[in-house]
């Protein structure tokens, strides 16, 4: 301190004129970044994420709708994949599909940033360059696109998407015996050295074990049994825990396949000077995932699965998951060096009473705070992704069922799904299941079915919920003739109850309805009647849009038109009580 | 690509030297699966069987005693919508498949996938690949750098 004191002190005054000259612009640059850092706390907004783990599905869905149609922000991958993951927990595959598809065309096609962007972000912050996540992160999209062709039957394209998903990965920094060195020790490395991030890059192969066993899976389905073996041996070689997962896979002992998302991912988290560094919370490499337990109509299941097929906690670690993050880690780093190359030549310039030395290290001072201001990292991520994913194959007998999942230390995790069917060995069964841990966990849903559709027991007597009853079942012929053996419904045809459709404006599936534009993507054409929207259709079980249609109470239909109002009146008054939905507790 | 593996189809000998006499064939479009590198929708790939069994329909097949009839997936979703599971589905005598592979090569730079799609007549008493031909198409994309 001192000696700084002393250092000031002997600058001579013509040189300070100057000095404060230029401390003057330097100041204006300093707010100007202050400005980009900001520092003014902001409220906390009512996000897609937090809607999405609130169970509030049509919420974020609506809410990321707009954003992801719109193809030239920076956050369109991110957008796509957050509505897509939704969607799929949702049950509305119409919509996975548009979202997930957008984002796969990006992230498998590579041609992400425009000229345009990346010059922005070379000159001002990454923060201007698209999303395009980390290798972890691009890994689990290809899981979900994966996932949606799985849920259709399509094990080709199943193939095709999780095979983009074992991609080379680049390597940095040194491992020691128990921990993934964090970024800060990495950047450090590479400064000791004076090594470039992308040369110190060694390229290794993947060990995303979830998209070894998918892969496998898919090839088992396929008939492509040599090529399966290859991806089982890969898994049992990379965790011991995953081989009777293997086994049984490749075995094809199920008839059904259940891929469960548990959890919340690691929060990316800034750190460091600047903010510069990022790391993911929790860190540290011991984490002990939870262990999964399955019930089909209350009897436990002897189940195949020791382990998840992923723990992101664990794989976020590594600094192979992470992308290069060379653009801020340089600035970050040159920012620090200019700042204490400009200081040092600045006080060499004085020292040698040289102007333009010393000038020539205010300026670097300068150059070396803009950096040092704008370096934050970005914190952008997939807020979605799940702590860990599950795949457990099942063999369920013909019928409906009861599949309860828990999971060790988390009773709030617990869930029943309901009205799974199992498929064969040939065509199997695919359910993606989004398990939310901890608080809040779970939604709580009725044990007994509230409302009916196709996808539950159907007993005797249903009315249909346009007309005051608990139906929500699609109109179809064989829905029609069971209404007709009310004898207060015997005039009702599948005509009768489509027109019945067309004149409240309801619609039978979700989706734009031909609109284009923001008439297209309006919410009313992706909700239920039962939530405010004028889409009669039935999400597949397994999915929370199933779960909340059918083991929750709705409030009752409110008719439009007058005539389904005449027609609501013309049925028996005593009857059409009895079975009335009861407002929504 | 659909036009010309109609064309090869029809000048295989095999189609060729059938005349109105010879024995019925009833071919049922059969399988697409895509072994590429790409997500494919399934009804994108069936739109090329579709167009090709159009092209094919619009050639003198009934003249050769040929009948083309849908998979028997495609028959059985067609049955359930018409709510008639006693609809008697013809017995295929030949199954007319694609798949589509990829081959991808990939770097940091960019990447290629080159496409090729075979198509394939199989008598299905025998399994015997009547005709066989493919069709192939380069793609390349330049990628931006990602970190």
């Amino acid at each position: 301190m001192m000696n700084t004191i002393l250092f000031i002190l002997s600058i001579p005054s013509t040189l300070w004129l100057r000095v404060r000259n230029k401390m003057r612009e330097l100041f204006a640059i300093m707010m100007l970044a202050c400005c980009f850092v900001g520092c003014a706390p902001k409220p906390m907004p009512v996000t897609p994420a937090r809607l999405y783990y609130q169970h509030r599905y049509p919420d974020a869905r609506d809410a990321l709708r707009e954003r992801a149609a719109d193809r030239n922000s920076k956050d369109v991958i991110l957008d796509n994949l957050m509505l897509g993951m939704a969607a799929l927990a949702d049950g509305d595959l119409y919509e996975a599909d548009a979202a997930l598809m957008r984002a796969y065309e990006y992230l498998a096609g590579g041609s992400i940033n425009p000229d345009d962007r990346k010059v922005a972000a070379t000159l001002l912050t990454e923060d201007i360059k698209v999303w395009t996540g980390d290798p972890f992160e691009q890994a689990m999209s290809f899981y979900y696109v994966a996932t949606l062709s799985m849920l259709r039957g399509e094990w080709d394209n199943a193939r095709a998407a999780i095979r983009n998903s074992l991609f080379t990965l680049n390597d940095i920094g040194e491992e020691s015996s128990d921990q993934p060195p964090t970024m800060g020790e990495v950047v450090r490395d590479l400064a000791a050295k004076d090594t470039d991030p992308a040369q110190a890059a060694r390229p290794v192969e993947s060990d995303f074990a979830l998209g070894y066993l998918m892969a496998g899976l898919t090839e088992t389905q396929l008939g492509r049994d040599h090529e399966a073996k290859l991806h089982y041996d890969k898994v049992r070689a990379l965790n011991a825990d995953l081989a009777p997962l293997a086994d049984a896979l490749a075995a094809k002992q199920y008839n059904t396949i259940l891929l469960v998302d548990y959890g919340r991912g690691p929060i990316k988290t800034a750190y460091g000077p600047d903010g510069a560094l990022v790391k993911y919370v929790p860190n540290g490499r011991k984490h002990r995932p939870p262990v999964i337990t399955v019930h089909v109509n209350g009897n436990e299941r002897t189940v195949p699965v020791n382990a998840p097929a992923v723990d992101l906690w664990t794989l976020s670690q590594y600094p192979k998951w992470w992308s290069l993050k060379s653009i801020r880690q340089a600035k970050s780093a040159v920012g620090n060096v200019l700042l204490l190359g400009g200081t040092v030549a600045t006080g060499v310039g004085v020292a040698a009473d040289s102007d333009e030395t010393a000038l020539a290290g205010l300026g670097a001072m300068g150059a070396g705070l803009l950096a040092k201001g704008m370096a934050g990292a970005d914190t952008r991520q997939l807020i979605t992704l799940p702590h860990c994913v599950y795949i457990v194959p099942l063999m369920l007998e013909p019928g409906r069922h009861d599949v309860r999942l828990s999971f060790s230390d988390d009773r709030l995790a617990t869930a029943i799904w309901h009205d799974l069917v199992g498929g064969s060995a040939k065509q199997p069964v695919v359910y993606y299941l989004r398990q939310h841990a901890e608080a809040p966990g779970m939604p709580r849903w009725f044990d007994q079915p509230q409302y009916y559709n196709i996808h539950t027991e159907r007993p005797t007597g249903l009315r249909p919920y346009l007309l005051g009853g608990r139906d929500l079942a699609v109109p179809a012929l064989a829905v029609a003739a069971e209404y007709r053996r009310d004898p207060a419904l015997d005039h009702l045809t599948l005509d009768e109850l489509l027109a019945l459709c067309r004149v409240e404006g309801i619609v039978l599936k979700p989706g734009p309805q031909g609109r284009t534009g923001q008439a297209g993507r309006a919410s009313e054409n992706y909700r239920h009647v039962t939530d405010g929207g004028r889409v009669l259709w039935s999400p597949r079980p397994g999915t929370h849009g199933h779960q909340r249609l059918t083991r929750r109470r709705h409030a009752p239909y409110q008719a439009v038109s007058s005539h389904l109002r005449d027609v609501a009146t013309r049925l028996d008054p005593q009857s059409t009580a009895s079975s009335r939905a009861e407002p929504l507790e | 690509m659909t036009d010309r593996m109609a064309e090869s189809l029809l000048a295989s000998p095999e189609i060729a030297s059938r005349d109105g006499e010879a024995v019925p064939w009833i071919i049922s479009v059969d399988r697409v699966m895509n072994l590429s590198s790409d997500v494919v929708p399934h009804r994108e790939l069936w739109v090329f069987m579709g167009r090709l069994r159009g092209l094919l329909n619009q050639s003198d097949l009934a003249g050769r005693n040929i009948t083309f009839v849908l998979s028997p997936e495609q028959a059985a979703a067609l049955n359930q919508r018409n709510s008639d599971p006693t609809n008697q589905r013809a017995t295929p005598t030949h199954a007319l498949a694609a798949t589509f592979h990829s081959l991808t090569l990939d770097d940091r730079s960019a990447r290629s996938d080159t496409y090729v799609c075979v198509f394939n007549l199989i008598e299905l008493t025998t399994d015997r690949v009547l005709w066989e031909d493919r069709y192939e198409v380069k793609r390349t994309v330049m990628r931006d750098e990602w970190d």
